[in-house]
């Protein structure tokens, strides 16, 4: 029978390469971004082209949902992504989406804040029939409008 | 096919469809302040006014009026209409709930969305823009943007840009596609329930449903 005695200078070579080995791997995993739970994974994500691409912008978290609808169920495929997440930026079909709601916003937004700009300056407390709060009108322009 | 297997099919096959507006989808998109009251009342803009908009605005009043929620109706409707003085130039005020926006083709082409018709982008309303309207927060999306594509309005029938509005306007109040009964929801893809495009040029009892499920708080009688 042959003999598998392993000399203490082999043992220790084998030990330091599988503890090398271990922390490539947790490096490796370190350097991975990980993905939210609840988010989609922007590594895998394509963003069909040529359809309705529906968006909803959550600028107070940096989240971006999507909906289209997905032909293989015949109901709407709905992904939530963070926008300012380099893996969702690298992919183009959703960095092109990301792009574009974020200049959809912007130009909304910049009308937004000449409009509450000008309620303010002319102390105007009912919009539409309705009462309207000018200290809240106020806090949007100070968070929203700088 | 195992027994079992088909046991479930007809079983399944057997309960109701639940529409899919009336699931939880897009509960935080739309339209929400004088929602809360007792009429629904729209204000639009757009940057080119036209007729097939006020169209799509009476089409979407004449169905979604009547006297009873037995019909899935409200009593006064969903009235949608310009914003007062608004010049059609597009300008978005705090009073405005969704923008028209009519986008030429090169939007749609570097989007790779050459033929899509168009699409709705919404931002959550941030805290201190429902604190404006005294609501609590979250309060939905404000305001809703539809992007229009020029290209392929210029050569849809009116009924067909019609239809468009009710539809794009429809996911600002917070429906997603529908395609397991008739619905204005309808992407007309042949995909969607053979895309009845304009088949349906009014909303459906799916459609009520749907918009009734995203603002309980609005009284219909």
């Amino acid at each position: 029978m042959p003999s598998f005695q392993i000399s203490t200078r082999t043992s220790l070579a084998v030990s330091t390469a599988l503890l090398l080995l271990a922390a490539l791997v947790v490096s490796a995993r370190a350097a991975t971004p990980v993905t939210p739970p609840g988010l989609a994974d922007c590594a895998t994500l394509e963003i069909p082209t040529d359809r309705e691409v529906n968006t909803l912008l959550d600028k107070v978290n940096k989240l971006l949902t999507l909906s289209y609808l997905d032909d293989s169920t015949g109901s709407d495929r709905t992904v939530t992504i963070s926008y300012e997440d380099p893996q969702c930026l690298a992919r183009s079909s959703v960095k092109t989406k990301i792009d574009h709601a974020l200049q959809t916003d912007r130009v909304t937004q910049v009308q937004m804040c000449v409009s509450m700009r000008q309620g303010i300056a002319n102390n105007e407390t009912v919009v539409r029939g309705r009462p309207v709060d000018l200290d809240a009108a106020r806090r949007y322009v100070d968070e929203w409008c700088s | 096919m195992p027994v079992l297997s088909l046991v479930a099919l007809i079983a399944a096959s057997a309960l109701p469809v639940q529409a899919d507006h009336i699931n939880d989808t897009y509960r935080q998109r739309g339209y929400f302040i004088p929602a809360i009251g007792t009429s629904f009342a729209i204000a639009t803009t757009s940057d080119n006014c036209n007729a097939r908009e006020l169209g799509a605005y009476d089409r979407v009043d004449a169905s979604t009026t009547g006297a009873t929620w037995i019909q899935g109706r409200w009593p006064q409707g969903i009235s949608m209409s310009r914003n007062s003085g608004d010049p059609c130039n597009g300008n978005v005020t705090r009073g405005v709930d969704i923008f028209l926006d009519y986008q030429p083709r090169a939007t749609w082409d570097s989007m790779h969305s050459t033929n899509a018709g168009g699409e709705n982008h919404s931002t959550l309303a941030p805290s201190s823009f429902c604190a404006y309207w005294l609501v609590n927060s979250p309060c939905g999306s404000h305001p809703s943007t539809v992007h229009v594509n020029l290209d392929k309005w210029g050569t849809t029938s009116d009924l067909g840009k019609e239809r468009l509005i009710m539809h794009e306007t429809g996911h600002s109040l917070g429906l997603a596609h529908h395609c397991t009964s008739d619905s204005i929801m309808n992407d007309g893809g042949s995909a969607c329930n053979g895309g009845k495009w304009l088949d349906v040029m009014v909303y459906k009892s799916t459609d009520r449903e749907g918009i009734w499920k995203i603002y309980p708080n609005w009284k219909y009688n």
